[in-house]
């Protein structure tokens, strides 16, 4: 299979990326540069009314920020070439391993929650889509739009009074206890953040999966196959589901990807600093080097999710295939 | 065929009736409802048995002795248990117990990875002392240094420290000082600006550090002390690390974060927590508090539940509205750190129409200082020129208190005998070519934490606009424009820490220097004269009479009409711990060694 | 006896723009081995007729009248019941052969699955499979049996949609526009396949192409606006069409110069009183106008619901 989609095309794809990844790079750091205020100033103007403008100017020029752009910008990616993404100037760390354990736990809550969300989404979607008009496709809707109105941050916050605050069954977020204090396995320390995590994605890849169903449902095949007397299991695993889930995929590995970059809301609630956090609070301390290699990470991710989502397509679907082969 | 869509059309639109949807929320609230209205539990002292509240000798006795002979013996379930007779040993004598925990809302609130590399930490740090610190009293505490004097020019500066021990055993000796000193500069770290008109740091014994400064600076030990200040850190550590700007902390805890303080590193993990231990061999008084664990908690609900389950035991820095919430509520109690921020309306004095001291003068008696400070809630009315008495203390001109008090018919004289404006019958102020007095204020800086810069020109809006007919108009700028947007507006709110209202150094804040202009563009020579009078003297006395005389040339210019200060808001649990209020800390946060060395487990209290 | 008989059907859908009424107090007949030619315009209820005779319309669709098949009424048929009628007994050839195949199976393997489903063996299903491709005109049925549906042009789906429903040997046949979107040479390729096919079952041959009804069957039925309009042997109907709608079909043929109809038909929701034809009949008096002409027998088994003919 993989043989049959040719390596010019799988060539041409990651091509295609490496362009993306440039561009994007290339994007940010301008970009980042262009944003008004800069880390020195921010922080001088925390301890004090005063800036003063030789302290940042020899701050400036230590971590060469008075450089010409152009000359930073082959800097910086010489430095990405050779694996220095540079220090951060909050934290002192190199961004590189800053990153990848904020990766890391976002991933432990990240990994769970895109399965199970994926799972459920689809499964739910599909019989709602399938039973289109039944009582149980009422109630799965109804419960998924009230479900997705209600924001991550409720959700969250409802978990932890409950399950935290009210019944002290699960710890007080945060991925590790105290020590000294009775310990949690990780299990329990990510069960509630991963569950909202996946109440909260739920919802859209319901949506998707569900009028992706309803429109496979309305396609002429579906209603050959009825006319030919396929049993209504059949018709639904061999015909509608793979058929549904096509357009799907696509979306629920981007999604996947976008929620890699963290989500802000999830990670404070739970007191569990990951990629969102990072970058939050990158974002107010206008660390550059460390804001640059996050948005590096980020751009990495989602072309990667990308490019395993082309890869992935043409193995499900022979149109794709033969277009490939005609390319 | 549009016929097939007919049906799937149909759905999607019932889909999103309201109705259902309320039955769906009051289906999931049935289900939760019952786990709120469950019980929380409450405490009991350890080897009280008579139930008043402290323990005795005899109680202690009877209850180590039972500890022992079910120990030993195996006797029937001792009262009291190996953790509990502790608790009850400390309620006797003075042995560090318990664990207090207080979240901190981000990484950056940590002991940083690198110290060095953050800003100073002398009143903020646990670990880490400096030589001296401010008190609220206007005088200096030891922490390292036992005495210290200079020379009459104020250029020379002894310290003599106290026998002190590193955390690690070593003793702290003046070489690690004149370290500090010369690290900071070899490195070119950020922290060395305070450091920058010291020019060497000789040390002639092991315990005396004289720094040589380049300029008279008799307020060398406040620069020392505080925003940001300088701790020492020791020399036979920090020598071996080449580049202490990526020199990660963490990764080698027991042998890094060696201070000299009275709490010592025990164990960190990095965005989560950060657990310190009393340091038993703390040269001054050692803590009543054996732990300190800071942890991460970022959501401010999350905090207040936090306290309100236990999980935390103090929650400093909260809001007018949270303090609200928390008020009646068991075991909880809330407190006023007074001073904290001070809040003024500052003019830029080279713009119209702030430019004429007249106009300046006049809108000072249209502040309701009274109204603003109600508005924000804690907060006092300020009413001298810029220093905040219960900071500064005799510093604070007498003559200068109440100069200019509320009172609209004396802006209105102001105005009516100047040459610029003029009154009509209303009491409305006009220029004197009859337009309106437009004034278009951003908000954005560091007064806008809690929108105070919003509320404080709400309450100075009516008197402003109605009594006196100008037209106020206000933008929120984002943070990182403010500075360029209140260079262009000729009036700005502003707010900033108590500790830069404490001290008549303070008043450099107006003074324009040769090197540049200042934050209010207020530039008069006599004023000039007299702040760098004040930089060469260092009598006391002197500076005093000084600084009152720069009053007085303010009180007339009026570049800026302090409101109030406010105070900052901390809630802790009156079950836990004991001691937080009876000590204040300098700064706005309660992450001062003053207040940590102060404070007990409750139940010691009555012992 | 007939082998299928509509007797007074009526489907109606709900939408928010009001009741569609697709299909309006329609009689048919269809003997064994008969031929007959639906002929309408889009909307015109015919392709609603035939899946309703097959029961395929969404579950809100309301169908009223009966259906009998066999003397058998389809419309009280039970869901297993009708599972079993379709597909042996009546087949359905879709319209758009190309979309009514899965585009993720091969050609094949949807061939091999439906005569499963017909009840042949696997091993007899493999044997069967480039025989049954072979009498639809394929030349190469293994290659035929490898492609994707989207690999394969519109005549060759056709053939082999046609195919599927021959898996089954049904004895009625529901061809829908099988004609649609081909080229002429592939278009009358398909009317002699499905001649032959159907040399010995029923056909119900629902177009919009006259000329290729008139090629294949017997009878022809004219459907307007949901409603039977005109009802005659083929000669009949061509020859001596009665409905103005008929005459003006005919002369909208190439053959007879091509003189589209003006106007459209009216919706179904909003069906005006009267001849629902009357806003575009040449020949309306003036009662076309408010009264709803009945169907009349003109004799000859020759039907028209037309006020010229009472
Ligand atoms: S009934 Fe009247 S309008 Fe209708 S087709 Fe006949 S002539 Fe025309």
């Amino acid at each position: 299979m993989v043989l049959e989609i040719g390596n010019r095309y799988i060539l041409r794809r990651f091509f295609s990326g490496l362009l993306a990844f440039l561009l994007s790079i290339t994007l940010t750091f301008f970009l980042l540069r262009s944003l008004p205020g800069d880390y020195m100033t921010d922080l001088l103007l925390e301890i004090g009314r005063y800036a003063p403008p030789e302290l940042v100017a020899s701050f400036k020029h230590e971590v060469g920020l008075d450089l010409p752009l152009p000359e930073q910008y082959l800097l910086y990616l010489t430095g990405i070439l050779k694996g220095n993404w540079g220090h951060s100037f909050e934290y002192g760390l190199p961004v590189f391993s800053l990153i990848r354990e904020k990766l890391y736990w976002t991933l432990v809550l990240l990994l769970p929650s895109s399965l199970l969300s994926a799972g459920l989404g689809m499964g739910f979607g599909a019989y709602s889509g399938w039973k289109n008009g039944s009582k149980t496709d009422a109630f799965l809707l109804h419960s998924l739009v009230f479900v997705g109105a209600v924001p991550s941050y409720c959700w969250g916050f409802a978990g932890l009074f409950i399950f935290s605050f009210r019944l002290g069954l699960l710890p007080f977020g945060g991925y590790v206890s105290l020590p000294g204090t009775e310990p949690a396995g990780l299990f329990r320390h990510a069960l509630l953040p991963v569950l909202t995590l996946t109440l909260c994605s739920v919802p859209g890849i319901y949506y998707l999966m569900r009028n992706s169903m309803l429109d496979t449902l309305g396609e002429d095949y579906i209603l050959a196959a009825r006319a030919r007397g396929f049993s209504e299991s059949r018709i639904l695993f061999q015909h509608a589901l793979p058929n549904s889930i096509l357009p799907v995929l696509t979306m629920t590995s981007l999604h996947c990807a976008h929620m890699l970059a963290g989500s802000v809301f999830i990670e404070t609630i739970f007191a569990w600093p990951g990629l969102g956090l990072l970058t939050y609070s990158a974002l107010e301390t206008h660390d550059l080097p460390l804001l640059q290699g996050i948005f590096l990470v980020d751009t990495l991710l989602i072309i990667i999710a990308n490019l395993t989502a082309d890869l992935l397509y043409p193995l499900i679907d022979p149109r794709i295939r033969s277009r490939i082969r005609g390319e | 065929m549009n016929l097939k869509s007919f049906k799937f059309r149909i759905l999607k639109e019932n889909s999103l009736q309201p109705v259902r949807s309320w039955f769906c929320l009051l289906f999931i609230l049935g289900l939760f409802l019952p786990a709120c209205i469950l019980p929380a539990g409450a405490s009991v002292i350890p080897g009280d048995s008579s139930g008043d509240t402290c323990v005795s000798d005899e109680e202690l006795a009877s209850s180590i002795l039972s500890y022992m002979e079910y120990s030993y013996l195996g006797k029937e379930e001792p009262h009291l248990s190996a953790e509990e007779l502790s608790l009850a040993a400390h309620n006797f004598r003075h042995i560090p117990y318990g664990r207090v925990v207080i979240p901190v809302s981000s990484e950056g609130d940590f002991i940083t990875p690198n110290i060095w590399y953050k800003m100073g930490v002398p009143t903020g740090s646990l670990i880490y002392e400096g030589l001296v610190t401010r008190n609220r009293d206007g005088n200096y505490d030891s922490w390292l240094a036992e005495s210290w004097n200079s020379s009459k020019d104020a250029k020379v500066w002894t310290f003599r420290l106290k026998e002190a021990k590193w955390q690690d055993g070593e003793p702290v000796s003046s070489e690690d000082v004149k370290f500090t000193h010369d690290y900071l500069k070899d490195k070119k770290l950020k922290l060395a600006f305070v450091l920058n008109s010291v020019e060497r740091v000789e040390c002639p014994d092991a315990r005396t550090a004289i720094f040589y400064l380049e300029n008279p600076d008799p307020t060398f030990p406040d620069r020392l002390s505080h925003s940001p200040g300088i701790a020492i850190f020791p020399k036979h550590i920090w020598e071996n690390v080449e580049n202490p700007a990526s020199y990660d902390e963490y990764a080698s805890g027991d042998t890094h974060f060696i201070g000299s303080g009275p709490f010592r590193y025990k164990a960190a993990e990095r965005g989560q927590y950060f657990l310190l231990e009393a340091n038993e061999a703390y040269h001054g008084d050692s803590p009543y508090v054996k732990e300190v664990a800071l942890k991460l908690i970022p959501d401010a609900s999350s905090r207040l539940f936090a306290l309100q389950s236990g999980e935390i035991d103090v929650l400093p820095e909260i809001t007018p509205v949270e303090a609200e919430k928390l008020k009646g509520k068991d075991n909880i109690k809330v407190y006023n750190i007074p001073d904290a921020t001070g809040y003024e309306i500052a003019f830029n004095c080279e713009l119209f129409p702030t430019n004429d001291p007249l106009f300046r003068q006049a809108l000072s008696h249209a502040v309701n200082r009274e109204n603003a400070s109600n508005t924000l809630g804690n907060a006092e009315p300020t009413e001298t020129v810029f220093l905040l008495p219960d900071l500064a203390h005799d510093f604070v001109n007498p003559d200068c208190i109440r100069k200019y008090d509320y009172d609209i018919e004396k802006t209105r004289a102001i105005f009516k005998a100047s040459d610029n404006f003029s009154v009509d019958s209303d009491g409305k102020v006009r220029y004197k070519n009859g337009d309106q007095i437009h004034l278009k204020i951003p908000l954005g800086g560091k007064a806008h934490m809690n929108r105070a810069d919003e509320k404080i020109l709400n309450a100075i809006k009516m008197d402003w606009e109605d009594k006196l007919g100008f037209d106020v108009e206000f933008e929120v700028v984002p943070k990182d424009i403010y500075l360029e947007e209140i260079g262009e507006s000729p009036i700005f709110i502003d707010g900033m820490p108590g500790t830069m209202h404490d001290d008549v150094e303070d008043l450099n804040n107006f003074y324009r220097s040769p090197a540049g202009s200042n934050y209010y563009h207020y530039d008069n020579p006599k004023y000039n004269r007299l702040m760098e009078e004040l930089k060469n003297t260092t009598d006391r006395d002197k500076r005093k009479e000084i600084g009152y005389r720069m009053q007085a040339v303010l009180a007339e210019d009026v570049p800026t009409i302090p409101v109030c200060s406010t105070g900052t808001l901390v809630a802790y649990r009156t079950d836990r711990f004991t001691g937080w209020e009876s000590v204040m800390p300098l700064q706005a946060g309660i992450l001062d060694k003053k207040v940590f060395l102060n404070i007990k487990p409750v139940s010691s209290q009555a012992s | 006896m007939e082998l299928i008989e509509i007797k007074s059907l009526k489907v109606t859908f709900p939408t928010e723009a009001g009741l569609v009424r697709s299909v309006d107090c329609v009689d048919l007949q269809l003997g064994a081995r008969e031929k007959l030619g639906l002929i309408g315009e889009t909307g015109s209820g015919k392709s609603v007729l035939a899946h309703a005779t097959l029961r395929l319309l969404q579950p809100d669709a309301l169908c009223e009248g009966e259906i009998l098949y066999q003397g058998r009424n389809l419309l009280d048929c039970t869901p297993t019941e009708l599972r079993r009628l379709r597909g042996r007994e009546l087949a359905l050839i879709p319209q758009n052969p190309s979309r009514a195949l899965n585009p993720l199976q091969t050609v094949g393997k949807q061939l091999f699955e439906t005569l499963r489903q017909a009840g042949y063996s696997k091993k007899e299903a493999v044997a069967k499979m480039p025989e049954l491709l072979r009498s639809v005109g394929a030349i190469d049925p293994d290659s035929w049996a490898k492609a994707y549906p989207h690999e394969c042009s519109g005549g060759m789906c056709e053939r082999i949609v046609i195919a599927l429903s021959l898996a089954f040997s049904p004895s009625l046949l529901l061809a829908d526009e099988p004609t649609k979107g081909l080229d002429s040479l592939n278009r009358a390729r398909i009317i002699t396949l499905l001649g032959e096919v159907t040399e010995n079952r029923a056909l119900l041959f629902i177009t919009h192409d006259l000329e290729a009804a008139a090629l294949l069957c017997t009878r022809l039925a004219l459907m307007y606006a949901g409603e039977l309009v005109e009802l005659g042997d083929k000669a009949a109907v061509f020859e001596n069409p009665l409905h103005p709608y008929t005459r003006g079909l005919l002369f909208a043929l190439p053959a007879r110069g091509m003189q589209p109809i003006p106007g459209r038909s009216p919706p179904l929701t909003a069906l005006p009183d009267g001849c629902r034809f009357h806003s575009r009949c040449p020949e309306a008096i003036a009662r076309c106008r408010s009264q709803h002409p009945p169907l009349f027998d003109t004799g000859n088994g020759h039907f028209c619901r037309c006020w010229l003919y009472v």
